[in-house]
């Protein structure tokens, strides 16, 4: 019924509740798994074995290179029913045989770092903020306590008895919202749910509706940011002195610095340098060209907060004498 | 030799762990079974949605028109016993209103969120966790 399903994004800071909120959800979720000292193998066949809703602290479990690689395979790959990711299998022979592992399962993932953008746009994304109140934020959860265990007692013949009605409104359910393509499938199992819900809790669906609203621009909002930022750290690495640049050049390298950035075309990059003021620019035999100075570079990497250092940059002080000069020609 | 026979018995391939047909749910656990010998031990088994538990057993599968998809094995009694005696018996209709706010007062008991709208959604993504496999 859901064809795909997103995941939950809980970012923060240090200390705001993260992990907490990852151990109530392996409390009362469906056979729930915390990635912390699993096996990548054994990862693969628990997905697949008992459709597991994976847990992923990604603070302490993707430390690791290529434990991180595998995790990312499986959140890539595994928000979308029928995703399989291939996986090499000794047989009895001794031979190695190409075996598929579904990975579509349930995910949450808490992390203090922001997601890639690939990560980020299958995510709903959850910040959270250090606790005031000391009596919610103190109270420990005793993962042992049989409420948990109640809870779920309720939740099974729940489901198994409400189950065709949750799937005919989601093969049912129009988009009244101005939410689209990625971000309305993204969002509809949760608004599928809140208007099932929304029978017997008055305005669900409305509340539901207006939160994806607000997540989505929230999400836009903060990826155009990045971009820009990415983008100046770009031109912080290329930019040595006032003189025009190849769009094709700042495009390719900028691409380079994004974790996926094969979607990034000079067209875009045009927009983002235009959007932060670098407006002069010229055509040649090669295409676009950007006039970028030294100087303009540093002014916005100061404004978004960008070290100069981190790059090991050695940009060098130029006059507005030199700046005219170089415009002029 | 082997003969090819396409018209042999045709089965509904489910998942072991949850699974959902077009007419049934299942979901698998690991339940007390009495074996042939009279004794008990534990068996893994489907529960469907009318109550009914099937052991998966080749032959019971089949019978039941079912096959597996993937291997079955057990992952803890997510489930109670006692909660599936219950639901066998006589499944009583439970509240949706008020299990939805069991499970948001939960929410509400060990997290602060700053907006409430957070608290159902965590609800209703909590029943996604159950239901992504519908």
């Amino acid at each position: 019924m859901f064809n795909s399903y997103p995941y939950v994004y809980v970012g923060g800071v240090k200390d705001s509740g993260k992990t907490k909120l990852l151990t109530l959800c392996s409390r009362i979720a469906f056979n729930a798994i915390s990635s912390g000292n699993i096996s990548p193998a054994v990862l693969y066949r628990l997905v697949q074995g008992i459709r597991c809703s994976l847990l992923i602290d990604e603070t302490e479990q993707l430390s690791n290179r290529y434990r991180a690689g595998i995790f990312r395979n499986l959140l890539l790959n595994g928000y979308k029913k029928g995703q399989e990711v291939y996986r090499n299998r000794k047989t009895a022979e001794g031979d190695w045989e190409p075996k598929p592992f579904e990975v579509y399962s349930p995910k949450m993932l808490a992390s203090i770092e922001r997601l890639g953008d690939v990560l980020g746009s299958r995510c709903i994304p959850i910040m959270m903020k250090k606790g005031l109140n000391k009596e919610i934020t103190n109270k420990e959860i005793d993962i042992s306590h049989p409420i948990w265990l109640q809870t779920r007692d309720l939740i099974y013949p729940f489901l198994m008895k409400n189950w065709r009605d949750i799937r005919k409104i989601y093969s049912e359910l129009k988009n009244d919202t101005e939410l689209m393509n990625r971000n309305w499938e993204l969002w509809k199992p949760i608004l599928t749910l809140g208007k099932f819900f929304d029978q017997d809790i008055d305005g669900l669906y409305d509340k539901m509706k207006s939160l994806a609203v607000e997540k989505t621009k929230e999400t836009q909002r903060e990826n155009s940011l990045s971009h820009e930022i990415v983008l100046v750290e770009t031109l912080l690495s290329m930019v040595k002195e006032d003189k025009y640049y190849k769009l094709s050049e700042i495009r390719e390298e900028m691409a380079n610095r994004l974790e996926y950035g094969d979607w990034v075309n000079e067209r875009s990059v045009g927009k983002i340098l235009r959007r932060l003021g670098f407006t002069q620019k010229r055509r040649v035999a090669t295409g676009y060209e950007y006039f970028l100075k030294v100087s303009e570079v540093k002014e916005w990497c100061k404004r978004l907060e960008i070290s100069v250092d981190s790059e090991g940059s050695e940009l060098s002080e130029h006059t507005e004498e030199e700046d005219n000069q170089n415009t002029s020609g | 030799m082997t003969e090819p026979n396409l018209d042999g018995i045709s089965t509904q391939r489910i998942h072991p762990a949850l699974d959902f047909t077009s007419d049934n749910a299942y979901v698998g656990q690991l339940l007390p079974c009495k074996n042939e010998y009279g004794g008990w031990a534990k068996q893994f088994c489907l529960i469907r949605d009318d109550g009914e538990i099937i052991p998966c057993i080749e032959e019971v599968l089949e019978k039941n028109g079912l096959s597996l998809s993937s291997p079955s094995f057990a992952f803890g009694n997510e489930w109670s016993i006692d909660g599936i005696k219950k639901f066998i018996k006589k499944p009583k209709a439970v509240d949706p209103a008020q299990l939805f706010n069991k499970i948001k007062i939960l929410f509400k008991t060990y997290m602060e969120l700053e907006d409430d709208k957070l608290y159902d959604f965590l609800t209703l993504e909590h029943w996604n966790l159950f239901l992504s496999f519908v």
